[in-house]
């Protein structure tokens, strides 16, 4: 297994408050890994973490997140914006307010395109309609017109997957990517990203708090509760052999049929 | 309800945007509409009162004062404009510099322009305009320099509020460069207040200009700018108070318009 990106004990804080205490975790080529926790034990702050896109407020007082042999905090900004989007590529949590209201759909893809290759009008529309109609979205052509508030959240939040994967990546980090579909669209986006580490042997993070999620795509699985990683587990250990107490409670809790 | 008042909003910024451009357009169009040449002396028709020939009457020296009136309008509205549009372009520049760098020069920036902004607006310009002495360019100068000051703090503010918008975020993760999240992002959702209140500061500036030409700072005699046509009247309020009151009109006319259309701005904008 050839890895692609490793957090090592890396901490962040807000004031005097851990946001994140000393996460070690790696995400493997073509291996999904899951992370899993309730709302607040700061898998999203994970995310901007390795995005280098933390709020203002938050300091990262250690640790190292390396890609590509290099620590990203390190990295120059130039190089880190040449990396967003490019070789690691996020796709948030919140798809209501993650468009840009008075940018149409065609804008958003042509805005994140452009950012990296020099691509005409044409191959924009074809590139965004291609990634739209792989996310099952009706009608992508004329989707393509259409302002973020006349979709619904679903709709948006599958539009943002397609902006996403519209540029091949080496790291997808989903945050909470299927929270706003219905079920049969969410098994559509799982297959999608099963295809997409078997095709493109990308490492995909998927953050969730979805036990079916994991148990559907996740090859590892680490658990996270109050800005810790307590769990980092196989997938098959995780739902066999679970050995932090709130692991055991978290597999407790669901429902049951 | 809602419907009445955006519908009311909407008669109220036809009606004082068409009137406003009228007159916009009469300035523009002055060199070809004047019926006389606004700087021409003729002591012999001095006090003329309304007539075809000269609609508004003369003045003291005997200029057509329907053509100073008509000139004027470039230099009361006109250069209010151009104070306002390049004090907020400026203010953008420096504004959205800061607010997405923050950091010590966002501190420094705070510390500096909380001084500078202790001043009362007036003060700051008079202080200016006996640095720089009286003339057109310098009350330019003057004004553009203390909007400035008031827009970059708040262009700063507007744009600190949007640093962790969502969208912002997303724009920043797929790889945008600065300067493009400003053009693509931040300035066309801030556009609506920033519109309000560039337009709901025209009147104050043109106020400004006026009073300190009153006062015999700003724009000089023979130069038909309103402000300066209420100084030169001023000594014939006795004999001949229209002299006044045709320029003090207009500028309360034109004021009064504006914050009209401001107005209707920020009702289009909550």
């Amino acid at each position: 297994m050839e890895k692609v990106l490793e957090v090592k004990d890396l901490t962040v804080k807000i004031g005097e408050k851990n946001i994140l205490t000393s996460i070690n975790m790696t995400a493997y080529k073509g291996r999904v890994l899951g992370i899993i926790g309730e709302s607040g034990s700061g898998k999203t702050m994970l995310c901007h973490a390795i995005m280098q896109s933390l709020p203002a407020a938050a300091k990262v007082t250690q640790g190292q997140i390396i890609y590509q042999q290099e620590n990203l905090f390190n990295v120059s900004a130039s190089k880190m914006r040449a990396y967003r989007g490019r070789h690691l590529s996020m796709i948030m949590q919140n798809p209501s307010t993650a468009f840009d209201r008075i940018q149409t759909i065609e804008s958003h893809f042509r805005e994140s395109l452009k950012a990296h290759f020099v691509v005409t009008k044409k191959e924009i529309r074809q590139i965004a309609i291609d990634a739209m109609y792989k996310v099952n979205l009706p009608n992508p052509e004329k989707l393509l017109h259409y302002y973020p508030f006349q979709l619904s959240g679903g709709m948006l939040q599958r539009v943002m997957i397609a902006l996403s994967l519209a540029i091949l990546a080496s790291i997808y980090i989903a945050d909470e990517p299927t929270t706003a579909l219905d079920t049969v669209n969410q098994k559509q986006i799982l297959t999608l990203f099963d295809r997409i580490r078997s095709e493109t042997e990308a490492a995909i993070i998927l953050v969730t708090h979805d036990l079916g999620v994991i148990a559907e795509l996740a090859d590892d699985v680490a658990v996270m509760y109050q800005g810790e990683i307590i769990e980092h587990a196989n997938v098959y250990d995780f739902f066999d052999a679970p050995q932090h107490p709130y692991t055991k409670k978290l597999l407790q809790s669901r429902i049951m049929f | 309800m809602s419907l009445l008042r955006k519908e009311r909003a909407n008669v109220k910024r036809f009606f004082s945007l068409t009137i406003l451009l009228v007159i916009g357009l009469l300035g523009l169009f002055a060199p070809v509409l004047m019926p006389h040449d606004p700087l021409a002396v003729d002591i012999s028709k001095k006090f003329l009162a309304p007539s075809w020939d000269y609609p508004f009457g003369t003045d003291h020296l005997g200029r057509c004062v329907f053509s100073r009136m008509l000139l004027g309008i470039r230099y009361s509205l006109g250069s209010a404009l151009i104070i306002q549009i390049v004090a907020i372009l400026l203010a953008i520049l420096v504004g959205a510099f800061v607010a997405l760098k923050r950091g010590i020069i966002d501190f420094l920036f705070i510390r500096i322009w909380d001084i500078l902004l202790a001043f009362p607006t007036l003060v700051l310009a008079f202080g200016l305009l006996g640095l720089l002495g009286p003339s057109l360019k310098n009350v330019l100068i003057a004004l553009v320099f203390t909007q400035f000051i008031y827009y970059s703090r708040l262009i700063r503010g507007l744009f600190i509020g949007m640093n962790e918008k969502d969208f912002i975020q997303a724009a920043k993760i797929s790889g945008t460069s600065g300067i493009k999240l400003i053009i693509r992002h931040y300035l066309p959702n801030l556009l609506p207040p920033i519109v309000t209140i560039v337009v709901l500061d025209i009147g104050k500036v043109i106020l400004e200009i006026a009073g300190f030409s009153f006062i015999g700072l700003g724009v000089q005699a023979p130069i038909p700018e309103w402000g300066m046509m209420v100084n030169e009247g001023k000594q014939y309020i006795r004999q001949h108070p229209e002299l006044m009151l045709y320029p003090g009109l207009a500028i309360i006319l034109v004021v009064l318009l504006l914050n009209h259309l401001a107005s209707s701005f920020k009702k289009l904008d909550q």
